[in-house]
């Protein structure tokens, strides 16, 4: 009597990712099948090295096949957080560039401190021997 | 900097795995379903290799999203098999490996020789 290893193949199938499942389900278990038909006719030696050889072809498999799965949702995920980052840094940059470049906004708030000399460094070390015109240029 | 040969994102040169090598071999001259394939690739490697329904239609799905292989619609869907054929880009690809393997067998024998002499 011939055990149905179909059966049990096919339930070992639900084991993949379900988009993998419905797109080859159908397909493996046919092609199963009739490798296992043709192993039944050679002798149990040859379904016993079948079955093993299938067993360990479709955990191989279905570890990949998640691996895979989870790699791109994790792809995904950081693509969004960077997405989100580069967004938030997009907003900055166009709020910087509203305030350096209206009038409206810019000049309010007094100097650039950047530019300003910190109260510990002399007015010497800080613009050398230079004559200062203005915040941006200085001649020597 | 990294001095590599521009070229086209699907035309990028990497080893191809044995099964996938056998797969592309099996579908060069002729559309095959799951089952032949497997009896194709038998035949191919004299009875060494085998290739179980899973890490077979695991390398279809592969190729298939490469777009290396695609379905072939058959006349007779009475037996719910899907055939599938090589494409041109699978036969670039193909060829670029054998190529490759050509070049190393080439300079593995010349090695070879120099080393008995």
């Amino acid at each position: 009597m011939k055990p149905d290893l179909t059966r049990v193949y096919k339930k070992l199938l639900r084991l993949y990712p379900r988009d993998q499942r419905l797109l080859f389900e159908v397909e493996m278990a046919n092609t199963f099948a009739a490798v296992a038909e043709e192993c039944f006719a050679m002798g149990w030696a040859a379904v016993v090295r079948f079955v093993l050889t299938e067993l360990i072809g479709l955990s191989r498999e279905i570890v990949g096949e998640w691996n895979i799965k989870f790699a791109a949702e994790a792809f995904r995920s950081a693509n969004l957080v960077r997405a989100r980052s580069l967004l938030a840094e997009g907003f900055a940059a166009l709020i910087h560039a509203a305030y350096e470049s209206d009038s409206r906004f810019k000049n309010r708030c007094g100097r650039d401190p950047r530019m300003m000399r910190p109260a510990w460094i002399s007015w010497n070390d800080w613009y050398g021997d230079g004559l200062w015109l203005d915040d941006s240029s200085v001649v020597t | 900097m990294r001095h590599v040969s521009p070229r086209a994102k699907d035309e990028i040169i990497k080893p191809l795995t044995e099964p996938v090598m056998l797969i592309l071999i099996s579908l060069a001259d002729r559309p095959l379903h799951g089952y032949a394939l497997i009896k194709e690739i038998e035949s191919l490697s004299d009875g060494r290799v085998r290739l179980s329904t899973g890490t077979l239609y695991g390398a279809i799905r592969r190729l298939l999203a490469d777009g290396w292989i695609r379905r072939f619609e058959q006349d007779d869907k009475s037996r719910d098999k899907q055939a599938y054929r090589i494409t041109p880009l699978g036969y670039r690809q193909l060829r670029r490996e054998l190529e490759r393997i050509e070049h190393l067998t080439r300079a593995a024998k010349a090695n070879l020789r120099t080393r008995t002499l």
